[in-house]
């Protein structure tokens, strides 16, 4: 597959896509993390990660590719690997805080939030993760789906986050989170 | 609180082009303005902030749920530092560096990007710069390699030392060789010639190394570091006149069409050393292209001068 054939996959929310380049990659990603410090798994997740940045950017309107794809995953990764790096270093000599309330109050939150999302029914779950994450157009996400047009996508969306903040809030009322 | 009752359809736009940052800056500062002043809508925005962000997390959990599941193709994880043969040779300098053998050879085996010196530079003149500065599968299975390992410790300054720029959070210690790297060509030559005599010891600074490090042979090894200058990787296309460094070298020149008596070939000056860039499908690493021999090098300062 060539470079474009690739983005175009992606750009279609084609996750197969994704699969084919870290399989076609995934030796020179471990080569880069092996030989700086990192182990397999680490050199897994921190690839996984690139790829995710890959498919995010992608995505975007304004995304232009000026090298190989290659290049700019393996420049990625290189960063990314970096930074985890520098945290663990940061780690090593830092006492790590103990949390505060606050973020277990966080915590408790996501915690419910995630809950709600699961029991969402697939189609909406597909369609808030495209358009929150993947950020896919209307256009795209009635393609994917199969809906008939853009606008029945921003419906569905629309109905679905709704459903969403409904139960969000019903949850967070019972744990007093909104008064 | 009151967002419930108050929240209509445009502020749930607000607070969600807000949050997938597709206001404009002069927009997004005014509604944080507005957020900052009114608790209610600072509450609104964390509700939605919370789940946005959560969505977001539940996907990239799937998506990398799924790479997670992909079979990778068998032995690539290996890599480039576990083959019988260094296994082998790491047994055998075990057994000459009796005591310290487990911290060697986890140092052989971990420092496999660091120069290589094999036990032909030794004996004779380097044979080309791709053969000295090479990675471990490059190395020389040659038997006598292992008769060398006391006598015949190599001082090579590494050239590699040049390619660290940028020292990141956990070099603590500094390579005594590293100061050698002001003019790495003239004096890898000079080491070269002297290799029988010194017996320098290069791995002095990793803390857990042992001194009898030094008696390892064949392979002189560098302290590991987390730096990932040294290596710097280009992608040069010479139909479509481009090339690309993965990092950034900063300053270098480059010079196309240079016939060396070898053919025209295009080369890059960067830090006092010369490259030869290679244009293919792939991502080259440029020290793979260093040019040591001796009268190249003064050709191409000619040349480099002159242009």
């Amino acid at each position: 597959m060539t470079d474009e054939q690739i983005l175009e996959k992606i750009r279609k929310g084609d996750e197969s896509a994704l699969d084919y380049l870290y399989k076609q990659h995934y030796k020179m990603m471990l080569r880069l993390v092996t030989k700086n410090n990192g182990n397999e798994d680490e050199a897994q997740d921190v690839f996984q990660e690139a790829l995710i940045v890959v498919w995010q950017k992608a995505h975007k309107e304004d995304f232009v590719l000026t090298a190989k794809l290659s290049t700019y995953i393996y420049s990625i990764c290189q960063n990314l690997w970096r930074k985890e790096l520098e945290r663990k270093s940061r780690l090593s000599h830092e006492t790590i805080e103990s949390a505060t309330s606050s973020n277990d109050e966080a915590q408790e939150r996501i915690r419910i939030v995630r809950e709600c999302i699961s029991a969402l029914g697939e189609t909406c779950k597909k369609v808030l993760f495209y358009y929150y994450f993947d950020e896919l157009s209307m256009q795209d996400i009635a393609d994917k789906m199969g809906f008939a047009n853009a606008d029945t996508a921003k419906t569905k969306k629309y109905k679905c986050k709704k459903e969403l903040d409904e139960y969000v809030k019903k949850h967070y009322k019972i744990t007093d989170f909104l008064e | 609180m009151n967002f419930n009752s108050n929240h209509n359809s445009n502020l749930d736009q607000n607070i969600e082009g807000y949050l997938r940052g597709e206001l404009s800056p002069m927009e997004a500062r005014g509604f944080e303005q507005q957020i900052a002043e009114n608790a209610d809508l600072s509450e609104a925005v964390q509700f939605q902030k919370d789940i946005i962000d959560t969505l977001k997390a539940e996907r990239k959990a799937q998506l990398k749920a799924r790479l997670q599941n992909i079979e990778l193709p068998k032995c690539v994880a290996q890599g480039t530092f576990s083959t019988p043969f260094y296994a082998n040779k790491n047994v055998i300098a075990a057994g000459i560096v009796a005591i310290t053998s487990v911290s060697a050879a986890l140092l052989f085996f971990f420092n496999t990007d660091k120069k290589e010196i094999s036990s032909e530079i030794s004996h004779n003149t380097p044979k080309n710069p791709s053969e000295i500065l090479t990675e471990t599968s490059k190395e020389s299975s040659d038997k006598n390699s292992i008769k060398n390992i006391k006598e015949n410790q190599p001082s090579i300054v590494n050239n590699d030392n040049i390619f660290r720029e940028d020292k990141t959070a956990d070099n603590t210690s500094e390579k005594s060789s590293n100061k050698n790297s002001i003019n790495p060509i003239v004096e890898k030559k000079d080491n070269t010639a002297n290799i029988s005599t010194e017996n320098k010891a290069e791995n002095t600074t990793i803390a857990e190394t042992p001194k009898e490090e030094t008696k390892i042979p064949v392979t002189t090894k560098e302290t590991k570091k987390i730096n990932f200058e040294y290596q710097h990787f280009y992608q040069y296309d010479k139909n479509n006149e481009t090339l690309v460094f993965v990092t950034d070298i900063g300053k270098h020149k480059f010079l196309k069409d240079i016939d060396l008596g070898n053919g025209a070939k295009d080369y890059l000056l960067w830090n006092d050393l010369f490259f030869e860039i290679k244009s293919t499908q792939d991502i080259n690493n440029l020290k793979d292209g260093l040019i040591t021999n001796e009268n190249q090098i003064l050709q191409l300062q000619t040349i480099f001068k002159r242009k």
